[in-house]
Parts: C-alpha cells; structure tokens; sequence
C-alpha cells in the first residue's frame, strides 16, 4: 500500500484486497497518514480485487473520521465486486465512487 | 463449449468416504484439507474443506471455493457472489468462535447441482439467531453488514444449531452454464 499527499488530498493506493485478515491494520495505516489538514481521501482500487464486509467498515471508519471534519472520500476505479458491495450496502451513497464500470 | 460435467484430467483416485477426491489446486496451502468429486462423477460436485480458524485460513478456503465454482461453469458474478458468502460465512465462524480462540477447524462444503448451489458452513461456536429480514446497520457503523450480504446474495439461509458444530446453509438457483477455459 502507498501513500501520497497531494494538496489537501491522501491518495492511497495498491491495495490488492480489503478483508477481515487485513482490515484494521489497513484503517490504521491510513490513520496514521491522514493529516489534519485533508479534506479528502481517494482510494485507487482498480487492483483491488475483493473487498468483504469487514474491509468496508475499515473504510466506514475512515470515513467517520473525515467526514467528521466536513472531508469525503472517494473510491476510484472499483472493479466489479468491489462495486457490487458499495452498491449493496447502499455505501455508494456516501462514498463517491469515480470511474465508469466496465462494458 | 465444455459443459460443466466434463472431468478434468487426469481424475484422482477415489478417497474413502467422500467420493472422488481431487488435491485442492496449489495456491492455497493454507486452506487445510480440501476434497472434491470430480465433474463428470455419477454424483453431483462437492467440495470439502476443513481450515483452521483464523481470518486467514479462512480467506485462503474461500479462493478454493472459487477455482471449484469456477470448474463448474459458473459465471464470474456468481462466483464472485458465492466467494463473498463463503467470506463472510466463514468471517463470523471466526470472529465469534469460542475464547480462547478455537482450534476447531472452520468447515465449508459445497454442492453443485443441475440448478443450484448450495454451501454449508460449519462453526463452533454459541450459535445466534438467523433475523428473518435481511437490515442493514445504521450507515455509521463499521459492523453489521455481512448477514445482509449473504441474504442479497442468496435464494436461502438457514441456520442449524448442531451438537457437532453449528451449520449455516445457503442456497441459490445457478445462473445459465458459462464456458469452461481450461486452467
């Protein structure tokens, strides 16, 4: 997983799959790199092959953190079953999801 | 186009028990033990698999459980769907096994039939109790979602409370054949 500061951005990226074996220390790791002065988070999740339920509360949870401060997230380029989940939870709602699902 | 019931080659010998046992494919060493009846078969496909209880162990069963459903002509959003299921079965089998942590194996089999797939999670755990409707948690809340997963995902869900381990049946009508491409 890496990070990158753009502006009042954290761009994270790399992220091959978001389940319950990895999802605490993934919503730490973000933690410990979102400063106080982003507004936004952007998740490029064209590799990311699967996210399960426990993978979206880590997300739900940085969320909170951000939107508590009138920031947002976005979830870029989600593959198929990563953007099935989003829809089914109804978490695309909240999450702006970027990137047009595939033919 | 290969049906689903062609065998894939060459077919192992039969293991006592539980038919036709095929090695569960090599990237997942860390699934347990897997067996399966072969396509082709005189009785439907069947996969079992016994893993540890870890989140880990549990994640690696589950990519078994795909290459089967996948071996068998399922579509990618229904594998896709069924992997998600088995996740998220066999997360909760986890994450609420007895403390300290069991060392009671996670069980996942799964059958293949004409019309349906259906997949049994065993667990040792205290059991819950299966809410009839499928709700989601408030928006905010980081838990909670993946019974109304499995509930979307599937046609059926049962919950039977066992002496010998706890089971979680779900079931769903297939899809239409897919082509098989060869591994």
């Amino acid at each position: 997983m890496t990070f990158h500061s753009q502006a009042k951005t954290l761009e994270v990226s790399g992220i091959t799959e978001l389940n319950a074996s990895n999802a605490t220390a993934f919503r730490d790791q973000v933690r410990a790199e979102l400063r106080t002065d982003h507004e936004q988070i952007d998740f490029e999740f064209s590799k990311t092959a699967f996210l399960d339920s426990s993978g979206l509360g880590a997300l739900i949870g940085l969320y909170q953190s951000i939107a508590s401060r009138g920031g947002r997230i976005r979830i870029l380029n989600p593959q198929p079953q990563v953007r099935q989940i989003l829809e089914l939870t109804r978490m695309h709602r909240r999450f702006e999801i970027v990137g047009l699902p595939p033919a | 186009m290969k049906s689903r019931r062609d065998a894939p080659s060459p077919r192992p010998p039969r293991r006592k028990g539980r038919g036709t046992a095929v090695p569960k494919p090599p990237a997942e060493p860390a699934a347990g033990t897997a067996e399966a009846a072969a396509p082709g078969s005189e009785s439907e496909p069947t996969l079992g698999i016994r893993c540890p209880c870890t989140y880990q162990d549990v994640r690696a069963a589950t990519r078994t459980i795909r290459t089967f459903l996948e071996q068998q002509g399922l579509g990618r959003t229904e594998v896709e769907g069924w992997e998600l299921v088995a996740v998220e079965a066999g997360n909760n089998a986890v994450k609420h096994a007895s403390r300290p942590p069991s060392h009671r194996p996670v069980g996942f089999d799964v059958q293949v039939t004409r019309d349906h797939v259906e997949l049994r999670v065993t667990d040792h755990t205290a059991g819950f109790d299966l809410p009839p409707i499928a709700t989601l948690p408030d928006p905010r809340s980081e838990h909670g979602r993946g019974l109304f997963l499995m509930r979307m995902l599937s046609d059926e869900l049962r919950y039977l409370r066992r002496a010998g381990g706890n089971c979680l049946v779900v079931r769903k009508r297939r899809g239409p054949v897919q082509p098989v491409t060869a591994a």
